[in-house]
C-alpha cells in the first residue's frame, strides 16, 4: 500500500494539476452536437479553448456565461438563463453542458435551479438537454471533473427504470479521461471484432480523431456519442468501464440498467487486456478472432525483444491518477521501476499503487525527485519537456496537454497492439541512455605533442 | 598482394592452431560459411585508431554496409567514425580511373580533416583491376606530409583472420617503431612501467574498465592495438616492457614478431572473469619482473576481491544454482565459465568453436571430465541441449540472441555487438547486473503464458 504524502509547499511551481472544468468539458466533446458552457469570467473559458485546440489540433466549441461585477455580486442565474437561450436559439445543440467555475461555487450559483427555472420559462427547447455539473478548479483536477461530467450525463439522461427491451449485441463502453481517441478505436474495434456494437461514452474517437468532414466549421461538437444514445445504454447486453475514476458511475449504470457491468482499472497490460478479450468472447459466444491471437504474439515476442532494455530502469511518474494507476502496473510487468510518483490531487485509488510512496505535487517535484532518484526516464504531459531536457533523460509523453508533438490524439497505448508501440517507444527513448561506461582517461595516457618522431 | 605474402601470413608458428587440420586461416567452403572476408577482418582491427583518416576503396559496398558500427568507443577524436569511401562508380571501374580518384581522396581529407594518418583499405575491386594503391599512397604521403598507409587486404584474399593479421603486419612494418614515447610521467608509488595491449577495442568502453586498474600500479599502456588508440601512439609501441594479448589470436603475429624484433616479452590473457583478471594482472607484474611492482599488483588484487565480494553478495544469492549454457568461442569459452562460476551458477555446456586444445582442456578442468563441448551447432541443437538440461540462460553472441527469444529463454549477449562493458572487476558486476536483469524479469511469465482461449 502507498503511503500519500501531502503537498506542503505554499505554491505550486510548474504545475502538474489540470483544473475541474476542463476534464468535464473533455468530457462533452465526446458527445454529438455538444456545447460546453462555462459558468464563469470569461478568460476560463477562453484559456481552456485554446488549451484544448493546442492539444488537438481541432476547433474547440466552449462558451461561457461571461460573469461581470454585477452578476457576481448580485447573483448570476439571469446569465446561465441568457446563455441558455441564445445558445438554443442560435447554435441548435443536442446538448449544453454546464461547467461551474472557482468564482460561481464560491458565489453560491446553484445551476440546477437555474435549469429548473429555464425549462419552465422556455418549454419549446425541451428536447436541448441541459447537464449541470459542479467543477470548481478550487478542488479535484482534470479527472474529477471529467468523471463528474459523465456521472452528471448517466444521471441526468439515463432513465430510472431499466427498458423493458435489450438489444443483444450492444455494449456501453465508458471511458475515463486517460484513453485518447486513438485508444477508444483500437477499444471500439475489439468489440467489433466479436460481432458487437459498442457505444461509448463519451466517444471522442467520434469527435477529436482529427477528422476533416465534408462540412466546413461547426460551432459544436462534430460527432461523438449521441444523447439518444445514452438514454438508451439500458438496452445494451452489458456494460465496460475503463478507468478508477469511473467506479462511482459504474455503481450508478448498473443500479440504473440492471445489466451486468465490469470494471477495468486500465488496459495497460497483457492480464487486463486478456481478462476484456475473454469478457467479449463469453457476451458475444464467439471464438477469438485469429488477428487477436495474432496481435497477443506480437506483444509477447516485443516483450521479451525489449525486455534487457527496459529492466532494472527507473521512472518518474507525474500525472493523473488514472494513469498511475496504468502505468505503474504496466511498469511492474516489465521490472521497471515507477520511483517517483506524482499525483496532481489525492484520489482513492492512489493508495494501492504497487509504490511506497506517492506525492501530491507539482512538475517542480518530479524535478527534485527524480534528479534525487537518478531516474531514467520521466513520463508526463509536455509541460515536463523542459525538465526532461535538464536533466538529460528522455520523456515518454502521457496525459494532457500535449502541445509540442503531432497526433496525440491518435496514439494508442492500450491493447496487445497499443502496449506493443509503449514498449517499442520506451525502449527506443532508453536506447540512447549511455550503457558503455563513462570515459575514463589515464593517468598516465601519452601527450601526444611529446612523442618524438625517431628518424 | 602476392599469394606468397598470404601463405606466409598464414603460416603462423606462434598460433596452436597451425599444427591441426582445423588452422583459422583454413580457406572457407562455398556455400558452408559464416563471417567475414579479409577486409572485414583488416577493418575492424584498424578503424578503432581514432585520429586516423579510414578510406575505403571500392565501390560502396565495402563501407557502405560497414561503417559506423558503434561499438567502440573514443576518448577524444571521432575522425575514425566518418565511413570514408571513393565510392567507385560504373565509370571509374571501367575507365580505370579508381587510382585518380583515391589519390584526389586521400588530398581531400587531409585538408579537410588534418589527420594523424590516412589508412588507405584495398577492396576486391580495384585489387581485381590491379591498382597500384602502394603507389598512390606513397605520391599521395609525398604531397600531404602525413603518413599514408595501405592496408592491401581485399575481401578475396581470404577470410577475416587473415585480414586481422596483414593489418597487424603492417602496423608492426610501418607504423610500429617510428617514433619516441612521451617522457615517463611522476607516479607516487613506484616506477611507471611501460606495457601494451593488442586486440582490445573498447567495445562498450571495456578499456575504461581495466585502465583505472592499471593506473593503480603505474602501468602506462603506451599504446593498445587498437580500441581508443591514436596514431602516434601506436608509433611508440615497441618501447613497451611487455604486451598483452587480449583473448584472440587474430593479432598473434603481431606479439610474435614484437618479440622477435624489438624482444618484448608477451602472454595472452583476458579481461573477462575475476581469475582472469587477475592473472592478467599478475602476469603483467611477472614479465616486467619488479618485485616491488609483484607486491602492489597482490595488495591491489586483495583490495579490489575485497570490494567486489561484498558488491556481489546479493547477486550471488539470486543466481545460485542457476543453469547457464554458454555459447562462445575461443577463450571466452572457459574465461566466462569461471566468471560465471565464480557467482555460483552451474554451467551446462561450453561452446568451443575456435577454441584451442588448451581451452578445451581448461574446460574440462573448470566444468569436470564430463564437460558438455559444442563444436560449431546449429540453433535447433542450442535450443535441445537448453530443454535437456533445463538452463535458465544462454549466454552467446548477438546472433543467437532472438534464438534463444523465440524459445523465451533469458538471454546475456557476450560477443562483439554487445552493448554492456563485460570487462575487468567492474564488468564481472555488470554481468551479475544483466544476468539477474534477464533471468528474473517479470516479462517471460507473460510471455510463456498462453493465450487464455487457446
Amino acid at each position: 500500500m502507498a503511503q500519500i504524502i501531502a503537498n506542503k509547499k505554499p505554491l505550486a511551481e510548474q504545475p502538474l494539476k489540470v483544473g475541474q472544468p476542463l476534464g468535464a468539458a473533455l468530457a462533452f466533446l465526446g458527445t454529438d452536437k455538444a456545447m460546453p458552457l462555462m459558468h464563469a469570467a470569461q478568460g476560463c473559458s477562453a484559456f481552456a479553448k485554446v488549451f484544448l485546440i493546442q492539444h488537438f489540433h481541432e476547433p474547440i466549441p466552449m462558451q461561457s456565461t461571461a460573469m461581470d461585477p454585477i452578476s457576481t455580486v448580485m447573483g448570476s442565474d439571469s446569465n446561465l438563463i441568457e446563455a441558455f437561450e441564445h445558445l438554443c436559439q442560435k447554435q441548435h445543440p443536442k446538448l449544453i453542458g454546464i461547467l461551474t467555475s472557482g468564482l460561481t461555487e464560491a458565489q453560491g450559483s446553484d445551476i440546477k435551479q437555474a435549469v429548473r427555472l429555464f425549462r419552465k420559462e422556455h418549454p419549446k427547447y425541451k428536447s436541448i438537454a441541459i447537464i449541470p455539473v459542479n467543477t470548481p478548479d478550487f478542488y479535484g483536477s482534470l479527472e474529477t471533473g471529467y468523471a463528474g461530467a459523465v456521472e452528471a450525463m448517466i444521471e441526468h439522461l439515463v432513465p430510472t427504470k431499466p427498458p423493458t427491451s435489450t438489444r443483444r449485441k450492444r455494449i456501453n463502453i465508458l471511458v475515463s479521461h486517460m484513453l485518447t481517441p486513438g485508444d477508444i478505436e483500437q477499444l471500439k474495434s475489439y468489440v467489433e471484432a466479436f460481432g458487437l456494437t459498442p457505444v461509448v461514452i463519451p466517444d471522442a474517437s467520434l469527435s477529436l480523431d482529427g477528422y476533416l468532414s465534408e462540412h466546413d466549421f461547426s460551432s459544436l461538437s462534430q460527432g461523438g456519442t449521441s444523447v439518444d444514445q445514452i438514454k438508451m445504454v439500458g438496452q445494451a447486453l452489458a456494460s465496460i468501464v475503463v478507468g478508477h475514476s469511473l467506479d462511482h458511475v459504474a455503481n450508478m449504470l448498473a443500479q440504473r440498467t440492471q445489466i451486468p457491468t465490469e470494471t477495468f482499472a486500465h488496459l495497460h497490460t497483457l492480464e487486463q487486456t486478456d481478462r476484456l478479450i475473454m469478457l467479449l468472447a463469453q457476451l458475444s459466444g464467439h471464438k477469438v478472432p485469429t488477428s487477436l491471437t495474432r496481435a497477443r504474439g506480437q506483444l509477447c515476442d516485443a516483450l521479451i525483444d525489449t525486455h534487457s532494455q527496459l529492466g532494472g530502469k527507473k521512472a518518474g511518474l507525474a500525472m493523473e491518477a488514472d494513469h498511475l494507476t496504468a502505468y505503474s502496473a504496466l511498469f511492474d510487468t516489465l521490472n521497471i521501476e515507477s520511483t517517483v510518483v506524482i499525483a496532481p490531487c489525492n484520489q482513492p485509488q492512489l493508495t494501492s499503487l504497487p509504490v511506497d510512496q506517492v506525492f501530491i505535487g507539482d512538475l517542480q517535484d518530479l524535478q527534485e525527485h527524480a534528479q534525487q532518484e537518478n531516474v531514467d526516464i520521466l513520463l508526463s504531459n509536455s509541460h515536463a519537456t523542459s525538465i526532461a531536457k535538464k536533466l538529460n533523460i528522455p520523456l515518454l509523453r502521457v496525459g494532457i496537454p500535449i502541445h509540442d508533438q503531432f497526433g496525440f490524439f491518435a496514439k494508442n497505448s492500450i491493447g496487445y497492439t497499443g502496449i506493443r508501440n509503449t514498449l517499442f517507444e520506451l525502449a527506443n527513448l532508453l536506447r540512447h541512455e549511455m550503457h558503455s561506461i563513462p570515459v575514463y582517461h589515464s593517468l598516465f595516457k601519452q601527450d601526444i605533442s611529446q612523442i618524438q618522431m625517431d628518424n | 598482394m602476392r599469394q606468397s605474402v598470404i601463405k606466409e601470413l598464414q603460416d603462423e608458428p606462434a598460433c596452436s592452431h597451425n599444427k591441426k587440420s582445423k588452422s583459422g586461416c583454413a580457406p572457407a567452403k562455398p556455400g558452408a560459411t559464416a563471417g567475414g572476408c579479409c577486409f572485414d577482418g583488416a577493418q575492424i582491427t584498424l578503424l578503432p585508431i581514432t585520429d586516423v583518416a579510414h578510406i575505403v576503396h571500392g565501390p560502396v559496398g565495402c563501407a557502405g554496409s560497414s561503417w559506423d558500427k558503434r561499438g567502440t568507443q573514443s576518448s577524444g577524436p571521432e575522425l575514425f567514425r566518418l565511413g570514408f569511401t571513393t565510392d567507385l562508380n560504373e565509370q571509374d571501374v571501367i575507365m580505370g580511373r579508381g587510382d585518380k580518384r583515391l589519390y584526389h581522396s586521400i588530398l581531400k581529407v587531409v585538408k579537410k580533416h588534418s589527420p594523424s594518418a590516412v589508412f588507405v583499405y584495398n577492396t576486391c575491386v580495384p585489387a581485381m583491376e590491379g591498382d597500384d594503391i602502394n603507389a598512390i599512397c606513397k605520391m599521395a604521403q609525398i604531397k600531404v606530409d602525413v603518413p599514408v598507409i595501405a592496408i592491401d587486404a581485399a575481401g578475396f584474399y581470404g577470410n577475416k583472420n587473415l585480414g586481422n593479421r596483414i593489418a597487424g603486419e603492417m602496423m608492426v612494418d610501418k607504423v610500429i617503431g617510428s617514433a619516441m614515447p612521451a617522457p615517463k610521467p611522476y607516479f607516487s608509488h613506484g616506477e611507471v612501467h611501460d606495457i601494451a595491449l593488442v586486440g582490445e577495442y573498447n567495445v562498450a568502453g571495456e578499456l575504461w574498465h581495466i585502465l583505472p586498474l592499471l593506473d593503480k600500479l603505474g602501468l602506462r599502456v603506451l599504446a593498445n592495438l587498437s580500441g581508443d588508440c591514436r596514431f602516434k601512439e601506436l608509433q611508440t609501441m615497441h618501447h613497451a616492457e611487455a604486451v598483452m594479448l587480449v583473448c584472440s589470436r587474430a593479432q598473434i603475429n603481431v606479439t610474435r614478431k614484437l618479440q622477435e624484433k624489438y624482444d618484448i616479452p608477451w602472454f595472452e590473457g583476458s579481461f573477462y572473469g575475476i581469475k582472469d583478471m587477475c592473472s592478467t594482472l599478475r602476469k603483467f607484474a611477472e614479465l616486467i619482473d619488479d618485485p616491488d611492482l609483484i607486491r602492489r599488483t597482490e595488495l591491489l588484487i586483495e583490495d579490489e576481491l575485497a570490494k567486489l565480494n561484498e558488491a556481489l553478495t546479493p547477486y550471488r544469492k539470486a543466481l545460485a544454482g542457476k543453469k547457464a549454457l554458454l555459447y562462445t568461442g575461443g577463450v571466452k569459452s572457459w574465461s566466462i565459465v569461471s566468471a560465471l562460476q565464480d557467482l555460483g551458477m552451474e554451467v551446462i555446456a561450453s561452446g568451443t568453436r575456435k577454441s584451442t586444445e588448451e581451452d578445451k582442456a581448461r574446460i574440462r578442468e573448470l566444468m569436470g571430465d564430463n564437460a558438455l563441448l559444442l563444436e560449431e551447432t546449429s540453433p535447433r541443437n542450442l535450443l535441445d541441449v537448453a530443454y535437456q538440461y533445463k538452463a535458465d540462460v544462454m549466454i552467446a553472441g548477438g546472433r543467437n540472441m532472438y534464438t534463444a527469444y523465440k524459445a523465451r529463454m533469458p538471454f546475456v549477449e557476450v560477443n562483439q555487438e554487445r552493448e554492456h562493458a563485460f570487462a575487468g572487476f567492474a564488468g564481472a558486476i555488470t554481468l551479475a547486473q544483466q544476468l539477474c536483469l534477464t533471468i528474473e524479469s517479470p516479462i517471460w511469465q507473460q510471455a510463456r503464458s498462453s493465450a487464455p482461449w487457446l
